[in-house]
């Protein structure tokens, strides 16, 4: 009986201490963020169908629509691979057009900027 | 009995998916006619619409599928509630593809050109009034721009009715205009509020009957439809009404009357 009891609270005590694991970046690791533009998105109600497209892509841990500044942040975890292609055909698929893609990388301080493979379209007027 | 038992749970299920419907609204698009925008690829959408229009109150449920991003297949049943001395029941089914084939995306925008084409099949436990028993062509050409604040349609409607015994009903014509704006330019997770206001005309060719025109049939009329989006994230209210403001009916016919829309849609994530 004694040692079921001792089983058993080590087990609730494993149980406890994974539960306190944290499932994203420990307090000072610092996501890889990925600045998109998308062409297309004018309202809210659409961009229902590029959040859950992109909320797909495989490493992507947070996800913000700046729906006024035309782009998403994309925000993944630490040494999760980035492929471009994969965010463009995600964007394509929602029915959007992938603009410039700006890849922070938070082991340097300096910024990339990659370029998306479709041509910027031209700024029109609102 | 059991007939109106069948179609009590009809209405109950039609109603349900009222509540439960799933957009196929991508944007926002002129409530009495339609616009050009098309569903996500691989997206199947389920919109369902109570409408009161000539012919009374009635539902009808939309199930679209987007083959890619650029063109659309839907599938139209109509339910028809039952009004003075007349049963509800189910009406003719209609089937129909767009087919965008312009897109051009800017910043907080795009513009856009479909065409669509349709068939409303013959048939239905109860055929429409309006309508008749025979099988019934159509093809649009729509345009859309939309922006962060502003939004703007037009489109050309042709509807070939086909004929049912003796009877050949009109052909109608259909030019529709529309103007919208976002009074605030709301954030994503933020409510959203679009106001719309359409302007519908509608030239309908008369009736022959076993060869002779009909002088109590087709004429035409303009209408206007103002009209309301309000949604946030993925839910849409929208609602509208349609005033007849100009009509010029040939012969002795009933005059329209104004129609009423309202519609909840849920847009649902997408298969893959």
């Amino acid at each position: 009986m004694a040692t079921t009891r001792k089983i058993f609270i080590g087990l609730m005590t494993l149980l406890l201490a994974l539960a306190f694991i944290p499932t994203h970046a420990r307090a000072g690791e610092q996501l890889q963020k990925v600045t998109l533009r998308v062409d297309g998105l004018a309202c809210p109600f659409c961009a229902y169908g590029l959040e859950k497209k992109l909320k797909r892509i495989k490493g992507l841990e947070k996800l913000d629509i700046k729906i006024n500044d035309g782009v998403a942040l994309l925000y993944y975890k630490p040494g999760a691979e980035i492929d471009e292609k994969v965010i463009d055909k995600k964007v394509k698929e929602a029915g959007f057009t992938p603009g410039k893609i700006e890849i922070e990388n938070p082991a340097s301080s300096s910024e990339k900027t990659a370029s998306s493979s479709e041509t910027d379209q031209k700024e029109a007027g609102k | 009995m059991k007939q109106a038992r069948w179609n009590s749970i009809i209405a109950n299920i039609t109603f349900s998916l009222i509540l439960l419907a799933a957009s196929a609204v991508f944007a926002h698009e002129p409530l009495f006619g339609l616009g050009p925008h098309t569903v996500g690829q691989y997206v199947w959408e389920v919109e369902s619409t109570m409408e009161r229009g000539q012919e009374g109150w009635a539902n009808e449920f939309d199930l679209i599928y987007g083959l890619s991003p650029n063109i659309a297949l839907t599938t139209t049943l109509p339910y028809q509630f039952s009004r003075e001395n007349e049963s509800a029941g189910l009406g003719a089914v209609t089937l129909r593809g767009k087919y965008r084939f312009y897109r051009r995306d800017f910043r907080n925008g795009s513009d856009a050109f479909a065409f669509h084409a349709g068939i409303k099949l013959p048939g239905g436990k109860r055929a429409f009034a309006n309508y008749g028993n025979s099988t019934d062509y159509f093809f649009a050409l729509y345009f859309g721009r939309e922006s962060r604040t502003r939004y703007a349609f037009a489109d050309v409607r042709y509807l070939v009715r086909g004929s049912t015994r003796d009877l050949n009903r009109g052909n109608v014509w259909n030019f529709d205009a529309a103007y919208g704006i976002r009074p605030w330019r709301m954030e994503y997770l933020q409510p959203d509020l679009v106001l719309l206001l359409e302007a519908l005309g509608e030239v309908s060719n008369r009736n022959t009957f076993g060869g002779r025109q009909d002088a109590n049939s087709g004429g035409s009329g303009f209408s206007l439809a103002p009209g309301f989006f309000l949604s946030y994230r993925n839910v849409m209210l929208k609602g509208g009404v349609k005033f007849r403001v100009f009509q010029n009916l040939n012969g002795s016919q009933k005059k329209d009357r104004t129609e009423f829309l309202l519609a909840v849609d849920i847009h649902m994530p997408p298969f893959k």
